[in-house]
């Protein structure tokens, strides 16, 4: 079963992504906010990241560089999951090393097809 | 003898005979006097003989004579009427009457009549008759002189074009008038002879004529220069006269000659020359006069200078007069229009300047200065007037103005640019504003999206109890947007100037207790909060909505952002013009870092992420707070709780 890891500080939109994910065939693991993402993110050892931009502490930006810079992370694919989403964030997202780009608010499947496309 | 006579004389002497005419019809008194005559001087002159009247008109009227005998009783003439008829026909010869002893009075009227003399025929002899030929010569020759110089002179008088009178200075009448007088007072020589002198003057003269006329009477025989009068002529008009007399004796009496020159015109003159003085010298402006040299513009000395002038600069006039109106300039004088002044000078042409002048004291002042040169009567230029003006306070006002417009321009533009970065900053917000609320729609709206998928995808896999949950928080969320949607509309309306203030008085202490009330009970607990009124008066002059607004966003944060058994208190105060609104809770606080932007919109604590909320409330209340001219502070800290002050003016 492979493990994604979702951080997301706001926790009820949280709650529905892993359900979805959960009902999908996926474990799921929140992390309410970047801070904490980055550490729970060497002992979860997800094969996949959804985070959010927008987070105090931590943001996304900042997380998808701290895990890049983790050696066995180098290659994990992450897809920012993020309200904003202007090509500024999207160019900025693509070279801190994220992987896909997927606006809030999106469809359940969109996410879905991105997550499949990727592992 | 004038230098005429004298000549013609003489030509007689040399070109003619003496002719010496004897009119006699006796011929032995004929003979007689034919033989006394060549033994006197007078034998070379010829002898004209005739023996009546007839002959001796005749002789007369084709000859001249120096000689004229004459017998009274002829054939055709008797006594005097031969004297009468002879006499005018005599020219300048003296006539000589040969007579009887019988005919005495006849021959003394003769002589009243103008005859030289007579010989009484048998009592004379040659010597007689040369003494008596010699001396009537004599006579007849100073007779015509003094006859000649009488017509000299009268022709002097009547000729005169000086208006002349002669005046009885006892009586004042005026006794003679020349032509020139007729024609300048208008009065007749008839209508002279009933006049005085008091009669040609106007009355308010009189008593100035009569203390002239005290002088004249002493001075009687000289001549006298009486001044200026005025004298009254037939038509009315007054004319101006300078009067000159000279005492004399007429007919026997004390008189004087007085000549009348017309100074009228020339007095005209005067009166608007001193008018033109007078204006000048009285004016309120300053005028200068200086010499005008043709050719040389450098130096025009000051020649006059007026009153105006010398109070305007703290100069007299002795000092400025012979000196160039340069020393009127000084280092703040514009040296461009001093050029242009030297210019106009040079070519003669008017010019107005205004420039910086200095008063003899050192102290500038602004002069608005009109030069023009004047001309004489052939046109040439021989003076420049200047006349000048003390502009210094208009221009001190103009100066004041400029400045103060400047000043103005310049407050202006600074408010301006504070206007357009406040509005530029608006517009940042405004689209910073847009940006954030527009990404705190995505959220719930992602969260909705999500639920409302899984239960549509997986509603068999799912439990009913599941279904449930996502449903209510579809219906959470859909409020949670309703909220910010409100909460946005608010502060859009706010900003656009939507609401108005409406100050209603109500009872303070009462409408806090009734929203104390309805806020007490946001869960299924009772919350304690208490409620201090200190006020004096418990009516308040306030907006109700807005005070609401603030009272409720206070109160229910305070509860929010504590625990259920923490107190919330909430204090009325008199303050300033106002009262203060203090709310007070032991609640999460908020940390220091965040407490500056507390008040701006979407700000949450990182503290509160678990609690409910737009990230609106405050910012909103501070709008509210605001709108009623009021202030609001914060102090805080964290997990000890927050104490929010509101200050609202009731007036």
């Amino acid at each position: 079963m492979k493990k994604i890891l979702l951080v997301e500080d706001t926790g009820h939109l949280a709650e529905e992504i892993k359900d979805v994910l959960r009902l999908e065939g996926f474990n799921v693991v929140i992390a309410e906010n970047g801070t904490r993402g980055i550490e729970i993110v060497a002992d979860v050892k997800p094969d996949l990241i959804i985070t959010d931009l927008l987070m105090a502490g931590v943001d996304g930006f900042e997380l998808i560089a701290r895990v890049r810079a983790m050696h066995q992370f180098a290659r994990l694919p992450i897809i920012i999951l993020s309200a904003k989403s202007s090509e500024a964030d999207k160019q900025r997202g693509k070279e801190v090393g994220a992987n896909a780009f997927v606006g809030k608010p999106c469809k359940a499947h969109e996410l879905l097809t991105t997550i499949n496309n990727l592992i | 003898m004038s230098v005429s006579s004298l000549l013609l004389n003489h030509l007689q002497m040399q070109v003619e005979t003496k002719k010496i005419l004897i009119v006699e019809d006796n011929p032995g008194d004929l003979f007689l006097v034919n033989e006394f005559l060549r033994r006197t001087s007078f034998s070379m002159y010829e002898k004209v003989h005739a023996d009546s009247m007839k002959d001796a008109i005749g002789e007369l009227q084709n000859n001249t004579f120096q000689i004229i005998l004459l017998d009274l009783y002829l054939p055709d003439s008797d006594g005097l009427d031969t004297f009468d008829t002879i006499f005018p026909l005599s020219g300048s010869a003296p006539v000589i009457v040969l007579t009887g002893l019988v005919d005495e009075n006849i021959t003394m009227t003769t002589l009243k009549k103008g005859a030289q003399d007579y010989i009484v025929k048998g009592e004379y002899d040659e010597k007689l008759l040369e003494k008596t030929i010699r001396y009537a010569i004599e006579r007849k020759q100073n007779q015509e002189l003094v006859k000649k110089s009488e017509e000299e002179y009268k022709l002097l008088f009547e000729g005169n074009p000086i208006p002349m009178m002669a005046i009885d200075i006892e009586t004042l009448r005026i006794t003679t008038v020349n032509d020139a007088c007729v024609q300048f007072y208008g009065y007749s020589r008839e209508e002279f002879g009933k006049l005085t002198i008091r009669d040609i003057r106007p009355p308010e003269d009189l008593m100035k004529l009569d203390n002239e006329l005290v002088r004249l009477r002493e001075f009687s025989n000289g001549l006298v220069k009486s001044g200026e009068w005025r004298h009254t002529r037939k038509d009315g008009s007054i004319v101006y006269v300078e009067i000159v007399s000279h005492g004399l004796m007429l007919g026997g009496v004390r008189a004087r000659l007085v000549a009348s020159y017309d100074v009228t015109e020339r007095r005209k003159a005067e009166e608007y020359l001193r008018l033109l003085e007078s204006a000048i010298t009285n004016t309120n402006d300053s005028v200068v006069i200086t010499e005008a040299h043709p050719g040389s513009s450098s130096d025009t000395p000051i020649i006059f200078v007026n009153s105006a002038f010398i109070k305007m600069t703290g100069y007299t006039a002795e000092e400025v007069v012979g000196k160039s109106p340069r020393i009127l300039q000084g280092p703040k004088t514009d040296q461009r229009e001093i050029n242009r002044i030297r210019q106009a000078l040079a070519s003669w042409k008017s010019i107005e300047v205004e420039l910086v002048n200095y008063k003899k004291d050192g102290t500038e002042f602004w002069v608005s200065l009109t030069l023009v040169p004047i001309a004489d009567e052939a046109g040439h230029y021989t003076h420049w007037v200047s006349i000048q003006r003390d502009v210094t306070a208009r221009r001190r006002l103009e100066e004041f103005t400029r400045q103060k417009l400047e000043k103005q321009v310049e407050e202006r533009t600074r408010e301006l640019n504070k206007a357009l970065e406040k509005e530029k900053e608006l517009v940042d917000l405004k689209s910073k504003f847009v940006s954030i609320a527009s990404h705190e729609f995505r959220t719930p709206l992602a969260s909705i999206s999500f639920a409302a998928e899984s239960i549509r995808n997986y509603f068999h896999q799912l439990s009913s109890k599941e279904i449930q949950q996502k449903l209510i928080k579809i219906e959470e969320q859909v409020s949670h947007m309703t909220n910010l949607l409100e909460d946005i509309l608010t502060i859009g309306k706010s900003d656009a100037g939507q609401i108005k203030v409406k100050r209603v008085s109500l009872d303070l202490k009462e409408f806090i207790q009734s929203i104390i009330e309805e806020v007490q009970m946001p869960g299924k607990v009772k919350r304690t909060i208490y409620f201090n009124f200190n006020r004096v008066n418990a009516m308040a002059n306030v907006d109700e909505k807005l005070l609401r607004n603030v009272t409720i966003n206070l109160l229910t944060n305070a509860l929010k952002f504590s625990s259920e058994n923490d107190p919330v208190t909430i204090t009325i105060t008199d303050h300033k013009d106002g009262f203060l609104m203090e709310v007070k809770d032991e609640g999460l606080g908020i940390d220091a870092g965040e407490l500056q932007s507390v008040f701006e919109p979407f700000q949450r604590g990182s503290n509160v992420s678990n609690v409910q909320g737009t990230g609106l409330g405050l910012s909103i209340l501070k709008k509210a707070v605001d709108l009623m001219n009021g202030s609001i502070e914060v102090e805080s800290e964290l997990n000890k709780g927050s104490l929010f002050k509101v200050y609202i003016p009731v007036q």
